[in-house]
């Protein structure tokens, strides 16, 4: 048991620590913040306008869409900047096996492309 | 010997056959069947004893595909092809539907009881051991009666169930065997060699004994047969009354006493006292019973009662008897069994209640019953007499407390077996029957003259199996009583 | 990288080229059945690549990768599996409304990943081929969308699996901390403190949550029955298979301060699941929530390969290990590829009550044989395949002298008897009025007959594969 404390007392102090701070942090504002109880208090805010509907409504994604190429064609960059830097450290090796990455890439977009996945309005996608 | 793992295989082609036959043309099944099993007999009789196949199966575990047929093999196939004759011969009308899948089952069924006589190596005696279970429930299922789902659920539970235990048992001996020489084995000869220290030997022992006291049955493993035997079709109820429990006895006799000899002298007051609980509780049951199969039933645990009675005493005498009962069991309750189809068949109706008076309409029926009821109360001069007699005289030397206690139970039979017949056959007539036709009557006489020969030949049986049971009775003479 | 190498990963390269062929095959033209053909040319070009340079010893491929025997034999199970659910999705998802396609892309990518996680022997493999087979599970398991179980189902394994993967990546970093390496071989420090143990407790808690071991096997149920019948054949046999390589060869690795501990937590797990498996799949009338079960009860029976593997190294443990893990593959490839020759992925559920199924003998006898044969594999009956695996455990278990697992097992055993006996004893009972409907086409009936066909043989002549077993699979 005295190992396992040697052991391991960083990171309960840590655990401890972030406790403390979270719990801290909402006491403070419960304590300090202003309480006002006025009768659109529990009104959601939607910058001044009243909300009507449901929350629940459907929304198209393809914006999503594009975030998700974004973030992985954007990765994928990462990987042939670190090739850029080291081109002739890693030789001809190197060379071949960013070829196929990027081709593998090429591969990606050109089905992405005919599958229709980049059109912008959704009813022009079939 | 190649000819030897043909009568392994042949049953089961003769099936896929009599399957294809009745595909072709309804009906015909039954007749295949029929030449099937009387050119399996004439092939088998042609075979010499002592003969045997050995063949590499799984090398990894030193497993052999190892064949060997002497005298009690001879005598338990021998038993096992008649009675399957007359189970195809009892369900010839009773059978209407899916007669192909039925004769499929049958003959796969006789495959592995074939090969549970025959198996030399361990491993191939537990696949056939499972192997004539599957088919065995699915004619319980499929073509049994009412009850049939319960009782199949049952039987096949109870007899899986046990059989891991000796699974169990039996790779527990190869790695003995791995231990004292370096090698698996599954080999009997090989393991009954074995020295093992008695605590393994004991439960080693205690495995297989479980497994082959649900078959056998004995009375706290028991509760599967009466529903069985009740709820399968005639050749079903035949078969298992006929061959099924005898293979719990086989076992006994080949793969326990020799290879744990020890263990088995230690265990056999409490089996011996086992096997006399089962014969007074089989008779008293018996005598309490409404339905026909079900008194059966419980007047067959009775009689196993005898053979564990007289293993376990392991005197000379008392192993010939057992022997003796085996057949004699075989036959008498498969006579009865057939009897209780045919009045089955007759009246839709196992109650016997609703029953009485049938020997005004159907004498022929009822003197054949009455002399099956006989022998299997122990009448002299017909088969089941012997065995009981050299069981209880074999083992009173050895116990006679129990001996004395299970020839009470002889008393009860006849009460139980006469109850029966009185309850079936006297009385006023409530109902009319007809008489046996032809062919039920070729194959009720046939089994009358079996029990009277051997009831008048017992040595025809005990000269087939002597050398066996010398090798069983050297055995007990080396181990010494505790 | 040079060619040895090169020709070693070759089973790989074949898939990954695999999957750009069939990308640029759909977005070229749209084709069921040409997809269809080229994912299944490409498995079995794979497969035949993976048999043909068979591992004799252990070889490394950069610190990434290890070719070795282990590995690829169950590599092997992977693209049979792969090469099942390929053949029997076609004529299953006819009348389905989504473009068939892309199944066929993620089950190659799925396939991918569960070969790679076989070949691995680093950290960063592990992981990435974890994800890269996990996810499209995902996407396969709620691929119709009109199934609204099915959506349930892969939500289910979205959240669940994310919480398994980051157990297993804290579980690493936690050995990482310790060890200093991230070498699988050497991962698991010689001198272990608490930090060490922790983290291997939370790795063994990721792979029982892919294995659905006990404590963490809430999911399996839900999953399995929700999701289409593909994706839960693959989800029971791809991913137990490369799962499972995975924790044996971790465990033939262990080092022995750690053998007790692993040994009383296994052991644990082990009981459990065997009990609670078969105990809960008692009374289930939907069959694939019963294979549900029963895939936990097996990989508890399985995994006590792992816990002979940790006491000691002798060469029966992979083998029982492999023959297992086979005889469960092949009975489960039967029964969901039977089932989905019954099933129609355009419909809302597919056929798996178990009384959709029943009298199917008197209809469609060989379907009904078929099943038959794959449910008593299952309960371990001999002339199956699934006895020999039994078998081979039970030897193993006496050996150790594992007295306790082999009492689980046993009752395990009986209690499944029960269940498996239930669907058998349906299948012959006088069935429904009216004919049930069969998809199928030749190919597909004739892989499940050559399944049936594999698993009586090799139940009837172990000594086929048995014999061979130890030199495919140990390095010589």
């Amino acid at each position: 048991m005295a190992l396992a404390w040697a052991e391991l007392w960083p990171i309960l102090l840590y655990f401890l620590f972030t406790l403390t701070l979270l719990a801290g942090v909402m006491l403070l504002s419960s304590v300090l913040g202003p309480k006002n109880k006025g009768h659109s208090t529990d009104l959601p805010y939607e910058s001044g306008i009243l909300s009507y509907g449901g929350a629940r409504v459907r929304f198209g994604n393809h914006f999503f869409l594009y975030a998700i190429f974004f973030v992985i064609f954007d990765m994928e960059v990462l990987f042939l900047f670190a090739w850029a830097i080291s081109l002739k450290e890693s030789g001809w090796m190197g060379f071949i096996e960013a070829l196929v990455f990027i081709l593998v890439l090429l591969v990606a977009l050109v089905y992405l492309w005919r599958i229709g996945a980049l059109r912008v309005k959704a009813e022009e996608r079939s | 010997m190649v000819a030897l793992s043909l009568l392994l295989f042949l049953p089961l082609i003769l099936g896929i056959l009599a399957w294809g036959a009745e595909r072709v043309r309804a009906g015909s099944a039954n007749y295949m069947s029929l030449a099937g099993l009387g050119l399996l007999l004439v092939f088998f009789l042609s075979l010499q004893a002592e003969s045997h196949l050995k063949l590499v199966w799984f090398a990894r575990f030193n497993v052999y595909f190892s064949l060997y047929l002497d005298g009690l093999a001879q005598l338990m196939i021998l038993l096992t092809l008649l009675l399957a004759v007359l189970a195809v011969l009892v369900s010839w009308r009773e059978i209407r539907s899916n007669r192909g899948f039925f004769h499929f089952n049958l003959m796969f069924s006789l495959s592995g009881i074939i090969g549970v006589f025959l198996a030399r190596d361990l491993f191939l005696f537990f696949l056939c051991w499972e192997v004539m279970l599957l088919p065995m429930t699915a004619l319980i299922l499929i073509w049994g009666h009412e009850g049939r789902r319960y009782a199949a659920f049952k039987f096949f539970i109870f007899t899986q169930a046990s059989s891991l235990l000796m699974l169990i048992a039996i790779i527990g001996l190869a790695l003995a065997q791995l231990s004292a020489s370096g090698q698996y084995s599954f080999d009997m000869q090989a393991l009954a060699k074995l020295d093992l220290p008695m605590a393994s030997q004991w439960w080693l022992m205690l495995g297989f004994f479980i497994a082959f006291a649900v078959k056998l049955p004995c009375v706290p493993l028991h509760t599967w047969l009466p529903d069985a035997h009740t709820q399968a079709p005639t050749a079903g109820s035949v078969l298992l009354a006929g061959i099924l429990l005898k293979t719990g006895a086989y076992g006994f006799i080949r793969i326990l006493m020799p290879l744990f000899p020890e263990a088995a002298q230690a265990f056999s007051p409490l089996a011996v006292s086992l096997g006399v609980f089962s014969i007074l509780y089989g008779a008293l049951m018996a005598f309490s019973q409404n339905d026909f199969k079900r008194l059966v039933a419980y007047s067959s645990i009775s009689h196993m009662g005898f053979i564990l009675l007289a293993l376990f005493s392991w005197h000379p005498l008392a192993l010939q008897g057992a022997v003796l009962t085996m057949v004699a069991h075989g036959i008498s309750s498969a006579a009865l069994f057939c009897i209780a189809g045919m009045l089955q068949q007759r009246l839709h109706s196992r109650e016997l209640s609703k029953m009485g008076g049938l020997w005004s309409s159907a004498p022929k029926m009822a003197a054949l019953t009455l002399v099956f009821v006989m022998a299997g109360i122990g009448m002299p001069g017909l088969a089941n007499f012997n065995g009981e007699l050299l069981s209880l005289l074999g083992s009173y030397k050895i116990f006679p407390i129990h001996a004395m206690l299970a020839a009470l139970a002889i008393i009860g039979s006849a009460l139980y077996g006469l109850h029966l017949f009185q309850r079936a056959f006297q009385g006023p007539a409530n109902q009319q029957v007809v008489d046996l036709d032809k062919r039920e009557l070729t194959f009720c006489l046939l089994l009358l003259l079996a029990l009277v020969y051997f009831g008048l030949q017992p040595q025809s049986l005990l000269q087939i199996s002597e050398p066996w049971l010398q090798q069983l009775g050297q055995i007990a003479t080396q181990v010494v009583r505790p | 990288m040079n060619r040895i190498e090169l020709i070693s990963l070759l089973p790989v390269l074949v898939l990954a080229s695999g999957i750009m062929v069939l990308m640029l095959q759909t977005a070229s033209r749209r084709s069921e059945h040409l997809s269809r053909w080229i994912c299944l040319l490409t498995l079995i070009l794979s497969l035949a690549a993976q048999l043909w340079h068979y591992p004799d010893a252990a070889q490394p491929i950069t610190r990434l990768l290890a070719f070795e025997p282990v590995g690829a034999f169950f590599g092997i199970l992977v693209l049979v599996a792969g090469v099942s659910v390929t053949l029997i999705q076609g004529p299953y998802a006819a009348k389905q409304r989504e473009p068939a396609e892309e199944f066929y892309l993620l089950l190659l990518c799925s396939c991918l990943g569960a070969l790679l996680l076989t070949l691995a022997s680093h950290v960063g493999t592990v992981i990435l081929s974890l994800e890269l087979m996990s996810l499209p599970f995902l996407a396969m398991m709620a691929y119709n969308r009109q199934r609204t179980d099915a959506l349930e189902a892969a939500f289910k394994y979205l959240i669940l699996s994310g919480a398994a993967s980051s157990l297993l990546l804290m579980g690493f970093a936690l050995l990482y901390v310790t060890g200093g390496t991230l070498e699988l071989a050497h991962i698991l420090p010689e001198q272990p403190g608490l930090l060490a143990r922790a983290g291997l407790v939370l790795v063994m808690a990721a792979l029982a949550f892919k294995l659905s071991l006990v404590p963490l096997h809430i999911w399996t149920a839900d999953v399995y029955q929700g999701a289409n019948l593909s994706a839960t054949l693959l989800l029971t046999s791809v991913s137990k298979a490369a799962a499972f390589a995975l924790l044996i060869k971790l465990m033939l690795a262990t080092p022995p301060v750690f053998a007790r501990d692993l040994y009383l937590m296994l052991s644990l797990m082990a009981i459990a699941s065997m009990l609670l498996g078969n105990w809960l799949a008692l009374l289930q009338n939907s069959i694939k929530r019963l294979m549900a079960y029963s895939a936990i009860a097996h990989m508890g029976y399985a995994l006590v390969a792992a816990i002979v593997a940790t006491q000691s190294g002798h060469r029966l443990v992979v083998e029982g290990a492999a023959y297992y893990l086979l005889a469960y593959l092949i009975a489960s490839i039967l029964i969901f590829g039977i089932l989905a020759l019954l099933s129609d992925l355009g419909a809302d559920a597919d056929k798996d009550d178990i009384h959709d199924v029943k009298g199917l003998f008197w209809q469609h006898p060989w379907l009904a044989v078929g099943l038959s044969l794959a449910f008593l594999s299952l309960a371990g009956m001999p002339i199956t395949v699934g006895f020999i695996g039994k078998f081979y455990l039970l030897t193993l278990a006496v050996k150790s002298e594992l007295w306790w697992l082999i009492a689980a097992m046993l009752l395990g055993s009986a209690v499944g008897l029960y269940y498996y006996l239930r669907v058998i004893f349906s299948l012959y009972a006088e069935g429904k009025k009216g004919e049930t409907a069969v998809t199928g086409n030749h190919t597909s009936r004739g892989w499940l007959g050559l399944m049936a066909a594999v698993l009586l043989l090799l139940g009837i002549l172990p000594g086929l594969l048995g014999d061979r077993l130890g030199l495919l699979l140990l390095s010589s």
